[in-house]
């Protein structure tokens, strides 16, 4: 009786801390990479606040149009990684194949956005030991850029099995995962958004 | 409204506000108020990739909790450490 009721409880504590979609493991790593992510900006804005002037302006040297297009890719990115997982409740197979080949695409075309970038940025004979503002920017977007490597190579993992969606139960727990941290990624990208290139 | 519609629209509002954030500043708004727009419209884009896309609204308390608190303390960072970089430059200008 004890045992039933201890089991009870545990379920319900599990229902309170289990998150709507994905697992409760890739929350904690997201909210870790989070913690992780804060700190840089933190010292990047310590920084900023004793070298104000070098940053004013070597981030006049930053070319927005790149920001704005790069947001713009991982937004509608994030739209077909929902409309993937969507699919995935559905048992839709062939939408969830065409929805992760799309955000794959964009995955694509925000890396050759940034490598565009970066060609420009180095080109014009900045590199990341010009000023600091250049260190943070270059340590700041390449981190980032790994972290959508890593999103686009889970995502062509999950393309690639997704006739495993009818018979495997773990592919729309692992896909949600997927989904969680792509739009962790997109998040991330906003605030650099804002960070290096807007204020 | 079907949660594949909403998707939708929420990536129209996201898209509106990022176009929004760009014309502010290359439309060459760049003034104090201009940096603190650009942030509110960051944070909410920020709010409805969480709550929306991350699906946190449906999820438990805490998750939500944590995320929107990460999403302000982001903010918080960006728009304290932009005005106190002003100041502490044209401190000696500003206020002797």
């Amino acid at each position: 009786m004890e045992e039933g009721n201890t089991d009870e409880r545990e379920g319900v504590a599990r229902r309170n801390t289990r998150p709507a979609t994905g697992s409760e493991g890739i929350w904690i790593f997201v909210l870790m990479d989070m913690i992780v992510f804060a700190l840089i900006f933190l010292v990047f804005t310590s920084e900023r606040v004793r070298q104000y002037e070098v940053y004013r302006e070597s981030h006049q040297h930053l070319n927005v149009v790149f920001g704005f297009a790069n947001t713009l890719i991982l937004l509608t990115s994030s739209l077909f990684v929902v409309q993937a997982v969507q699919a995935a409740r559905r048992l839709d197979a062939r939408q969830v194949s065409s929805r992760l080949t799309a955000a794959l695409l964009l995955g694509l075309a925000f890396c050759a956005d940034k490598a565009v970038e970066y060609s420009v940025t180095i080109g014009s004979g900045i590199g990341i030991a010009t000023s600091s503002f250049f260190t943070f920017y270059f340590a700041i977007t390449f981190i980032h850029l790994a972290h959508v490597l890593a999103g686009m190579s889970f995502m062509f993992f999950f393309q690639r099995n997704r006739d495993r969606l009818a018979s495997d139960v773990g592919y729309l727990a692992g896909l949600e995962n997927v989904g969680v941290f792509w739009h962790f990624v997109d998040l991330l990208w906003i605030f650099i958004y804002s960070l290096l290139y807007l204020t | 409204m079907n949660s594949a519609d909403s998707a939708v629209a929420v990536w129209w509002v996201l898209a509106a506000l990022t176009t929004g954030s760009f014309v502010v500043i290359e439309g060459g708004l760049v003034t104090s108020i201009a940096a603190v727009l650009v942030i509110v419209m960051t944070a909410y884009k920020v709010r409805l990739i969480i709550l929306h896309f991350i699906e946190a609204r449906h999820g438990p308390a805490i998750w939500r909790l944590l995320y929107l608190t990460w999403a302000f303390v982001m903010a918080t960072i960006i728009v304290v450490g932009h005005y106190t970089a002003i100041i502490v430059s044209c401190s000696s200008d500003c206020f002797s």
